[in-house]
């Protein structure tokens, strides 16, 4: 009984055998006599469907096999194939056991003669089965280990059998690993090179099994840095099996294994070998790979598939086909030419099998393609196929080709051609192209044209310049000739091009596009030669040609531009002055700044001004004692000179600013302060220190003022020094400076450390002082501080401290001040109460119960009226059961009964009301759209999706949330791209997100994994678009009963 | 050139004195109309050419700028170009919008200001020339080009006249990644040893077989320029998307994503405007179907000052920009920016240092340069420039071949096999 071939097997085998006889040339060596091989497949844990057509697409390519596929049926008891009919049987099967009678025919086919190749995961099968093992010599996996006998492995210069424990089977991670061969004497193997690289593939290792008769043919070293054993491993090996022998490859774990050249090869001659015990595929192909390059194997049956091939076939053979030409040596390249032109001129080939070839010759094809392609131009299908090779062909003959085909060339197709003769780039066709630049066609006409463009040089600009078009080609011609002129710009002839430019530029009949890059062009023709022409043009009629003249000024490059143009500057009338002096601005380039410079004496105060400005931007050091005199003026040129003393930059600017802090003029003394000041220079800061001693008061004023902008923490200790040291308004002004410092400090505790040691030590007054620096830093260091000096007999001092705590910038002394009012009794409790109010009002992200239970305290201490109401006001600010019950308790009561009541409404009007705030990063005040219970209307970014965007939500009270639902539904592209849920009590602290959500659409569902407990809820948008907004239609939290 | 134009343009270039002296908005809220900000006179009028995903993303993205008027769509999709014209039409509240299938109706309209183009790549450069040509700024998608011939024309038109170009090359305007060219170009990771640049992998592996081009889609413009094949659904129902895996419409991944990280990777080292010398690479093609760009690749590209780049699929090398120096490596994608060490990211870059060009909102810096007349964030030339690395990296990998290259000409050296991939054979009767 035949084998059961399932049909796409056999229709593709048919397509082959057609592909084969469609070629001219025979394939690579005439059989004696066709060998009969049958595949045997089915079951693997590889992809036999794909691996097995490559298999006998290599076996059939060898031109001395016939090949038939043997796959297992569903029912493994039926499968029967008629062994005895074939000469040899290639597994590539790896499953389950066979029917014992289909067994005992396989070992009776072996063991009289028979063939039997294994292939990678072959040798992995029927582990139990000892007549197999002892065929394929080792094997691996199954449950092998040394029961099943010895490794094999090649170890100084021959095989060593190792009998020691452990599985078998074992590969490390893929990789192109060196083949070598071992036994070059051998059939299989002779004349391969000694070593060669073989394609990324799984590596077989510790295969262990019977051993018995088995030729090591070759071997591969299995790296340990790829996980391999450290030991060479037996790759292909060749076994005696009764009258039978056994070709035995463990390379080949997948298609891209099995297209290496080395695999197909050795596989050809190991299936003859088996088959008859001969090898008559002698060769090596060129195309084996060498010791250090692997090489992809191509069918010789694949110029043949061209001839097959139409859109949407299978491609692999025509895509190994191109994957084989890449970095071939320019032999192969000229068979394969041939080979192409074959298929190109078959009358069989169809459409898409010659847009192939031509896509290939156009990338490897010569001169003797030439003559095929061309005789393709005239025909309608077929011309652009012909210009895809023919356009880029490195030969002379291909243009010739294309100017012989327009004269042949009607219509769009001479079109083409045109456009590929101007991509060609050789001049010599312009007459050739010129011809049609007065044809009646307008279509053929332009194209002409736009070629004779392409094409540059002199004789296409003159050649444009002569001929007669059509007026809707004019624009088109302009086009083409600036495009002539920049050719011969960029070839050095400046002469030629302004001569084409000028006329361009100063023909007032042509628009001012036109015309203006005609003046562009004149003026990177001429350069500085043409900056009078581009200088006229800023009084040009035409708005266009103005701006465009000053956006040429800014920016046609070169210094004798920059220097023609400041050279300009002196003699023009003060409103060129001014646009020369912007462009010189936007130039960017110093050499113009003597111009400038001279510019500031100018009469005319515009003038004066905007050289004084410009100054800024193209002056250096030396400017620094230009500017500094006009400083001293009150009015615009005094601001100006300060705004550029500020913009200066350059080598030296800086320490010629800052010495102009003990300049001998006060005011210019005082503009250098304040100039350091807005640059930022903190290199100034000794001359600071110096200056505070100034005899005239405002600049010691401003030299305080710049110190506490510029000074850092270490500059600190000199500060509080200074602050002992000096009386009067100068007191209070370094104390700002001191506090403004602290302020910036980046190490608040290493200020804080200055600030407490200044204390210890201090008068009274200077102790007061810093107490008042104390809670801008807020550390513990400070803390501790404030605590102590609250505690100090000095009563000036212990107020300060009071007032410092009341102001601290934590929590933390809340319960210092709660304890302060419980003590105090005079004036100081208001202090104490006050500042113990707003503490709790500080974000501190307490459940609100806590503040309650702080504020129902402090109710137990005062006594006075407003300080009571004050109190049970700032219970609203906690709304929660627990603040409600305690205002309602309040409401009878004498005193605070008003206010209680308030109160309780407010906090009841919350919890019941629910009213919801929300605000978000992005998309105005649309917030409440995502709450009105419309869907039709939404919240939107109103910009597309970025990481980071916010939308947070003010429930008013603290809620047990559960859940959060947002609703896109009416603009389904808009959905989070991904998201996280933040909960917090103060809308201040958000912590970690409580959930994190991938994108879910159109409706987002966000699930706590249990109830969180807040106030406020943040979704943070954590995605990307790129050009969609994030929107909520509608938004719905649900919290826990 | 009409009467109307020229007074439009006097209007703008008074409207760039005003900007100027305000300062460029950033965000402006857009009202119940979306009409805030200024009238529509003084917007600068706008059409859309290619309105499939992404430009409908830039369509929306402009459509959010209160300065942009726009008047017209064009696509050769007539639903594409239905849901752009009624997007348009919905933010305005009118029916204004017009619809075009041929693109150079709506370039010869004459009312626009600026085109922004969305198109496959096979079709950058038609358009974006003839833009140029009549005089309109143009905001176009990344790659830049199909290829370095068509780029270079491209870049000449619009030099040659003057227009304000820029590539939707959004990342320019991230901080991110301006941050981390700024760090590179100041020295803080010391000399720049080499750069590795990470893409992408992968393309798709599907066979279809062709059949009729759907009603909506005129196929023969769909393919314009690009040689003829019928119709066949690329993986998405239709031609769209998945053209990307197709060499006669895109490079794949590699060239989808040179716009991105190479240009950036370009930036840090100051070698925008020019190229490298010499690029080598392999990839792996696709061994069946109807997708043939390469899915995994490396190249190696050698720059005349010596610096070796790195460009890779993301299963080689990192996604992103990475420089290595001296003194350590900067590290930038969209997902952050790293360093190593760590405190480089915390550096000041001081005034007198370098400070790369800056923009916060890539469409907004379109439009301020329309006004100002000033270069882009992502100007033609450096468009060019960045693409051209991949596109000489397709060539390396297609012949087999190291490619010597001359970034001064933009030609191939010795190698007239290679230099004949430099441009494209345009379909008749279209031409460059």
């Amino acid at each position: 009984m035949r084998p059961t071939t399932p049909k796409t097997i056999l229709a593709f085998a048919a397509s082959l055998l057609a592909a084969t006889l469609g070629a001219k040339e025979p394939a690579l060596a005439v059989p004696a006599e066709t060998i009969r091989a049958l595949i045997v497949d089915g079951q693997n844990n590889h992809n036999w469907k794909k691996t097995t057509p490559v298999l006998r697409e290599i076996l059939e390519d060898a031109g001395i096999f016939e090949v038939d596929v043997a796959t297992t049926p569903k029912n493994l008891a039926e499968f029967r194939p008629e062994f005895s009919k074939y000469d040899v049987v290639v597994s590539n099967y790896n499953g389950a056991e066979w029917p014992e009678a289909t067994k005992a025919a396989f070992v009776e086919f072996v063991r009289s003669g028979g063939g039997l190749v294994s292939v990678h995961a072959a040798d992995n099968s029927f582990p139990h089965w000892k007549e197999y093992n002892e065929m394929i010599g080792v094997g691996g996996w199954g449950g092998r280990d040394e029961k099943s006998g010895p490794m094999l492995y090649w170890k100084d210069g021959k095989i060593v059998r190792d009998d020691s424990k452990g599985s078998g089977g074992s590969h490390g991670r893929q990789h192109a690993f060196q083949i070598i061969v071992r036994k070059p004497d051998h059939p299989i193997t002779a004349g391969l090179p000694e070593k060669w690289v073989h394609a990324q593939d799984e590596l077989y290792s510790n295969l262990r099994g019977p051993a018995r008769h088995v030729t090591v043919l070759a071997t591969a070293y299995a790296a340990p840095e790829t996980g391999g054993t450290g030991r060479h491993e037996p790759m292909l090996m060749a076994i005696d099996y009764g009258k039978g022998r056994v070709f035995h490859t463990t390379l080949g774990h997948h298609v891209g294994a099995m297209r290496c050249a080395g695999f197909a090869f050795t596989l050809q001659r190991g299936t003859e070998w088996a088959a008859t015990g001969q090898v008559t595929l002698k060769d090596v192909p060129a195309g084996f790979p060498t010791a250090d390059e692997v090489r992809t194997w191509t069918s010789s049956t694949a110029f043949g598939r061209i001839r097959e091939y139409d859109f949407g076939d299978d491609r692999r053979e025509l895509a190994a086909l191109e994957e084989s030409l890449r970095g071939a040596p320019r032999s192969k390249l000229r068979r394969a030419e041939r080979e192409l032109i074959a298929a190109l001129d078959d009358p069989n080939t169809k459409y898409a099998g010659k847009q192939f070839v031509v896509r290939v010759l156009g990338r490897i094809g010569g001169a003797r393609s030439v003559e095929p392609l061309s005789t393709l131009l005239t025909d309608p299908k077929l011309s652009h196929n012909a210009r895809l090779a023919l356009q880029g062909l490195p030969a002379p003959e291909a243009t010739a080709a294309l100017r012989d085909a327009l004269r042949l060339c009607k219509g769009d197709l001479l079109i083409g051609v045109i456009g590929s003769l101007a991509e060609r780039g050789d001049r010599s066709v312009v007459p050739d192209i010129a011809k049609y630049l007065g044809a009646d066609d307008p279509k053929l006409a332009g194209a002409a044209i736009r070629a004779l463009g392409r094409l540059g040089g002199a004789e296409a600009a003159r050649a444009l310049a002569n001929a007669r078009v059509p007026e809707s080609l004019e624009r088109w011609r302009d086009n083409a000739r600036l495009a002539c002129a920049e050719s011969l710009l960029a070839d050095g002839d400046s002469a030629a091009a302004a001569a084409i430019y000028r006329p361009l530029a100063e023909d007032t009949k042509r628009g001012p596009i036109v015309r203006l890059a005609a003046y562009r062009g004149l003026f990177l023709a001429r350069k500085e030669g043409a900056v009078p022409v581009i200088l006229a043009l800023l009084d040009a009629d035409d708005a266009t040609l103005r701006q465009g003249a000053t956006g040429l000024l800014a920016s046609v490059p070169d210094r004798e531009v920059t220097v023609a143009l400041a050279a300009a500057l002196a003699g023009a009338s003060p409103p060129r002055q001014l646009d020369i002096i912007d462009a010189l601005v936007e130039r960017g380039d110093r050499a113009a700044y003597a111009a400038i410079e001279k510019a500031i004496g100018s009469d005319d105060r515009r003038v004066r001004l905007a050289a004084v400005r410009a100054s800024g931007a193209l002056g250096g050091a030396t400017t620094v004692r230009v500017l500094a005199p006009l400083a001293r003026d009150g009015g615009e040129v005094g601001r100006a000179a300060v705004a550029s003393l500020t913009a200066l930059r350059g080598e030296g600017v800086t320490p010629a600013i800052v010495k102009l802090v003990d300049d001998e003029d006060r005011a210019v003394r005082a503009t250098a302060i304040s100039v350091v000041r807005a640059r930022n220079e903190s290199e100034a800061v000794p001359a600071l220190l110096e200056a505070v001693r100034d005899d005239d008061e405002r600049v010691r004023a401003a030299a305080f003022d710049a110190l506490g902008a510029l000074a850092g923490e270490a500059d600190l200790p000199k500060l509080t020094a200074l602050l002992a040291r000096t009386g009067g308004a100068d007191r209070e002004r370094i104390a700002v400076s001191v506090r403004r410092v602290a302020e910036r400090a980046e190490d608040r505790d290493r200020a804080a450390g200055v600030v407490v040691g200044a204390l210890s030590g201090a008068d009274r007054d200077v102790k007061v002082l810093l107490i008042d620096v104390l809670p801008t830093l807020s550390t513990d260091a400070a803390l501790r501080a404030a605590r102590e000096a609250l505690s100090s007999s000095e009563r000036a001092v212990s107020n300060a401290a009071l007032r410092a705590l009341a102001s601290w910038g934590t929590p933390a002394p809340l319960d210092d001040l709660i304890a302060v009012v419980e003590r105090d009794r005079s004036k100081l409790r208001a202090v104490a109460l006050d500042g113990a109010l707003r503490l709790l009002a500080t974000p501190g992200n307490r459940p609100a119960v806590d503040s309650v239970q702080r504020l129902e305290r402090l109710l137990g201490i005062v006594e006075a009226a407003d300080q009571k109401k004050k109190i049970v006001a700032a219970l609203a600010g906690f709304p929660c059961k627990e603040a409600l019950a305690l205002a309602e308790r309040l409401a009878s009561d004498e005193t605070v009964g008003e206010t209680a009541e308030k109160v309780a409404g407010t906090i009841r009007s919350v919890l019941i009301a629910n009213s919801l705030v929300a605000t978000a990063s992005h998309g105005g005040g649309d917030t409440r759209k995502a709450f009105d219970d419309n869907p039709r209307t939404r919240w939107s970014t109103n910009t597309p999706m970025r990481p980071g965007m916010w939308f947070a939500v003010d429930l008013g009270a603290e809620q047990s949330i559960k859940r959060i639902i947002l609703d896109t539904r009416d603009s389904p592209g808009d959905y989070p791209r991904g998201s996280e849920v933040y909960v917090s009590f103060d809308g201040k602290s958000w912590g970690k997100p409580v959930l994190t959500s991938p994108p879910q659409r159109p409706i987002t569902r966000l699930e706590l994994p249990e109830p969180v407990r807040g106030r406020f809820v943040k979704i943070v948008q954590t995605g990307q678009t790129q050009g969609l907004y994030w929107s909520i239609h509608e938004m719905k939290i649900v919290f826990e009963e | 050139m009409t009467q109307r134009n020229l007074s439009r343009r006097t209007f703008l270039r008074r409207a760039a004195i005003a900007g100027a002296a305000i300062g460029a908005p950033c965000i402006v809220p857009r009202t119940a109309l979306g009409l805030g900000g200024l009238a529509p006179s003084e917007r600068i009028v706008m059409g859309a050419i290619g309105t499939g995903s992404m430009g409908q993303g830039d369509i929306n993205g402009f459509l959010g700028k209160s300065d942009v008027q726009f008047v017209a769509v064009c696509d050769v999709d007539r639903n594409h170009r239905e849901r752009a014209r009624q997007m348009v039409n919905g933010r305005y509240g009118n029916e204004d919008c017009a619809a075009y299938l041929d693109y150079r109706e709506l370039i010869g309209r004459g009312d626009l200001d600026a085109v922004m183009t969305a198109l496959p790549d096979h079709w950058h450069a038609l358009p974006s020339i003839a833009a140029a040509e009549a005089g309109l700024d143009i905001h176009g998608q990344k790659p830049f080009a199909r290829s370095i011939r068509e780029g270079r024309a491209m870049c000449d038109a619009v030099h040659r006249y003057g227009r304000i170009w820029q590539t939707g090359s959004q990342q320019r305007s991230d901080g991110k990644f301006r941050r981390a060219v700024e760090l590179v170009r100041n020295g803080r990771i010391g000399k720049v040893r080499h750069v590795e640049v990470g893409l992408p992998y992968g393309g798709r592996h599907d066979r279809k077989p062709p059949r009729t081009p759907p009603d909506n889609l005129d196929w023969d413009w769909w393919l314009g320029p690009a040689p003829w094949r019928p119709f066949t659904d690329f993986g998405s129902g239709s031609v769209h998307w998945h053209w990307r895996w197709i060499m006669d419409y895109s490079g794949g991944q590699l060239t989808d994503w040179a716009g991105h990280h190479i240009d950036i990777a370009h930036w840090g080292l100051d070698l925008e405007r020019t190229g490298p010398v010499e690029v080598e690479g392999r990839g792996l093609y696709p061994d069946d179907g109807l997708y043939n760009v390469p899915y995994s690749y490396r190249l190696t590209c050698r720059y005349a000052n010596g610096l070796e780049m790195v460009v890779a699929d993301n299963r080689q090398v990192t996604q992103g920009a990475k420089w290595f120096g001296e003194h350590g490596w900067i590290h930038v994608n969209r997902g952050g920016l790293h360093a190593e060490p760590a405190s480089i990211l915390q550096e000041v870059i001081g005034p007198d240092e370098i400070q790369v060009y800056k923009s916060t909102d890539h469409k907004q810096n379109f439009l301020d340069c329309v006004r100002s007349r000033k270069d882009t964030i992502a100007p033609a030339e450096v468009g060019h420039r960045s693409i051209s690395v991949g596109l000489l990296g397709e060539v390396a990998m297609l012949t087999g071949r190291k490619i010597r290259w001359n970034p001064d000409t933009e030609e191939i050296i010795g190698d007239p096999g290679a230099s004949a991939l430099l441009g494209r054979s345009y379909r008749e009767p279209w031409t460059l």
